[in-house]
């Protein structure tokens, strides 16, 4: 996505002033004095986004009840990140763990968003700028709001921009958009105590929109057969994005960096860690994110050293959705393939403890279907 | 003939005393508008353009670390 230019980012389209937002003034969101024509001065303690920290104050004026879950929305607190760290940090001992504590604020928690960083401007982790002159956008573009941090994986595979492989069936053919699945339901609601977004109740369902899958009687023996024993994901996504290593720092100049390892297009299938009523699969997709336990060792050595709490191959709702998927074109595609299967060979030394719950022992594998 | 003509005129002065009841609102609008420096300067693209190449001079874009690589 090409960066605004410095004068676009500020413009503020004159239509937008015949708006009901445009009839606030300026100084009531953003502070400053509207009457110095000195523009540095009356920039003087100006609020760029007055969306946060304190949404209530600023949108909670109207939109009191989207305001009140809004702040304690995924996007707003990123609160799996931390939970995620804390389980894996070092806990004995309180200085490490300040240490690890300050590095995942500096570093992780810059790209969290804000209702303005989706309904006004980029996110400060794209560098910012107004998606239309400060116009309010209810339903933001996807190709600039949700791209400008879900771009590395996500928004690649939804589009087709991974070489070889085809562009998600919901974008393809139904021109669908993030919005369409991911509603404003699901973008406001509160997450507090949710460690993982598979746990938010309001997150998508593909039956919502397929509900003959998962009925008694589906339509088709294929899904008669694996109802509720794989994830959807298993037979109808190609390959996921996956990144292997990363590590955060600050340079000389005091800009922090990041320097991630190799990234490769997989599809593996593991088995499921964390069955529940609305994931009782045995088998799930799985994603290897950029989690190394050298993450934070230029702040702090040993920082992680719970690292191998929580498995690094993690469950995955690939956006690559297809009908007829490699996998599924025959049942042997599948069954008795074991290289699409994560196993014991595909981890690295350290990380078997941390998967052990992921990795699909032989016995596991499906075995091949002989009268097909 | 002469009612109608009568009618027509009174309709013609009617409607313009009530035009000119509106033209103080429309103005006040304009008032308030340029009464803000901030949307004079941020509805001004041709002022934002010079403002720009001036804040560059002051506050140099902010630079991204050359360390940084990989896929974020």
């Amino acid at each position: 996505m090409a960066p605004l230019e410095p004068y676009e980012k500020i413009y503020v389209n004159p239509s937008f002033l015949k708006t009901p937002h445009g009839e606030i003034r300026c100084e009531t969101c953003h502070n400053g004095n509207p009457r110095d024509p000195d523009w540095q001065t009356a920039h003087t303690n100006i609020v760029k986004d007055p969306t946060f920290p304190e949404a209530d104050k600023s949108c909670g004026e109207c939109h009191e009840d989207i305001a009140a879950t809004a702040a304690s929305s995924l996007h707003y607190t990123l609160a799996p990140f931390s939970s995620i760290i804390k389980k894996r940090a070092n806990k004995k001992d309180e200085e490490v763990f300040n240490k690890v504590c300050l590095a995942k604020d500096k570093h992780c928690n810059a790209c969290h968003s804000s209702c303005g960083q989706c309904h006004v401007s980029r996110p400060d982790y794209a560098k910012g700028g107004f998606l239309a002159g400060h116009l309010f956008q209810k339903k933001p573009c996807m190709d600039t709001t949700c791209s400008s941090c879900h771009g590395g994986r996500v928004y690649g595979e939804f589009t087709g921009l991974n070489d070889g492989y085809p562009a998600d069936v919901h974008y393809e053919k139904e021109e669908m958009t993030c919005m369409d699945c991911h509603t404003g339901k699901e973008m406001h609601a509160d997450a507090t105590g949710v460690s993982s977004r598979f746990d938010l109740p309001e997150r998508p369902e593909c039956e919502k929109c397929h509900p003959n899958v998962l009925s008694e009687k589906p339509e088709t023996r294929s899904h008669s057969i694996h109802r509720e024993k794989v994830a959807c994901q298993v037979c109808h996504a190609v390959a996921n994005k996956n990144c292997f290593g990363c590590h955060v720092g600050t340079d000389k100049k005091g800009l922090t960096f990041y320097k991630s390892g190799e990234t490769k297009m997989l599809f593996k299938i593991g088995l499921n860690p964390d069955k529940t009523k609305k994931k009782p699969y045995n088998y799930v997709v799985l994603r290897h994110p950029p989690a190394d336990p050298g993450l934070f060792d230029f702040y702090v050595k040993n920082g992680l050293t719970d690292f191998d709490k929580l498995p690094t191959w993690k469950l995955d709702t690939p956006h690559s959705i297809q009908r007829i998927t490699p996998q599924n074109k025959t049942c042997n595609n599948c069954h008795g393939n074991a290289a699409l299967f994560l196993q014991e060979k595909d981890v690295t030394g350290w990380e078997r403890k941390a998967n052990a719950k992921v990795i699909v022992p032989a016995g596991k594998i499906p075995k091949p279907v002989s009268n097909h | 003939m002469k009612k109608v003509k009568v009618l027509v005129f009174g309709s013609f002065i009617l409607s313009s005393l009530f035009l000119m009841s509106l033209t103080p609102i429309v103005s006040f609008a304009r008032t308030t508008t340029s009464d803000s420096e901030c949307i004079n300067c941020h509805t001004n693209l041709k002022k934002l353009i010079r403002l720009s190449w001036e804040i560059e001079k002051i506050r140099p874009k902010p630079a991204e670390s050359a360390e940084t690589s990989g896929e974020g």
